[in-house]
């Protein structure tokens, strides 16, 4: 694991892209590297149920007696899952470039965003519930 | 007698070993605690959600006559597909530290899957918004 890379091997690695993250610093330990590939593939699984639910929400609210408002807030659930999926990319990235050149690793502002998506799109359904209750 | 075993009249008993509850554990493959698979098992688990998020797109955007979208999320669908069956080739690059692996390119590839599902649910939402 922690051998040096042959000439061969040193090609392999040359050939790797982004260019950005791997035409500088060093190898990390692999342990490292696949840690920072698994959360962001968590990460990645995070977005898809995001779209997956404001998916879900579309196609509900193509049923009857559904309240006008369901698929804009599935829509919003969407963008956000897809947002999110290329965000979780660049912070591999980011992260990956970190490891390599042994600088502290970035704070992860992604779950303060994600939080504040989620409880803001909670307060946005509520609130339109809360209309719709009343004004039936 | 092998620690593993105990003599009760007469046979030898082979005794379960329960890790769990603080008996003895059994011995981990190398590669420090399956890293690599569990790397793999993470991209099976992510190719095959993106797989399931696209079905409910088809059918909604069929449902709604969206065809565009529905053309788009199948050809997602296929992507997928060929990326669920394709990812147990990193269990073998996970396992080889000097083939130099990135996961850059099938990472960009799901990161489109999501993003094209995203749009199309946003396509189809939005157009029931206004109708």
């Amino acid at each position: 694991m922690g051998e040096a890379p042959g000439p061969v091997d040193r090609d392999h690695r040359e050939a790797r892209r982004p260019s950005r993250v791997y035409d500088v610093g060093e190898e990390p330990d692999p342990r490292f590297s696949m840690a920072n590939e698994r959360t962001a593939l968590a990460w990645m699984r995070t977005a898809l149920a995001l779209v997956g639910g404001g998916v879900a929400i579309v196609s509900v609210s193509s049923l009857d007696g559904m309240p006008g408002w369901a698929p804009l807030v599935g829509a919003a659930s969407c963008l956000g899952g897809g947002a999110l999926a290329l965000r979780s990319v660049s912070a591999w990235a980011r992260v990956e470039r970190a490891l390599r050149l042994g600088l502290p690793l970035p704070a992860p502002r992604a779950l303060a965003m994600l939080a504040a998506g989620v409880v803001a799109l909670a307060a946005l359904t509520l609130t339109l519930s809360v209309v719709e209750l009343t004004t039936r | 007698m092998t620690p593993g075993a105990t003599a009760r009249g007469g046979r030898r008993r082979r005794r379960l070993v329960r890790p769990w509850r603080g008996g003895p554990a059994g011995h981990v493959p190398g590669r420090e605690a399956l890293q690599p698979e569990r790397t793999a098992l993470a991209w099976q688990r992510t190719a095959v959600t993106a797989l399931v998020c696209l079905v409910p797109l088809v059918l909604v955007a069929l449902r709604t006559g969206v065809t565009a979208v529905a053309l788009g999320a199948g050809a997602a669908m296929a992507v997928s597909g060929v990326l669920v069956w394709s990812v147990h080739r990193r269990l073998g690059q996970l396992g080889d530290d000097s083939r130099g692996y990135s996961p850059y390119t099938p990472m960009r590839l799901v990161s489109g899957v999501t993003v094209l599902c995203a749009v199309g649910g946003a396509t189809v939402g939005v157009s029931l918004w206004l109708r």
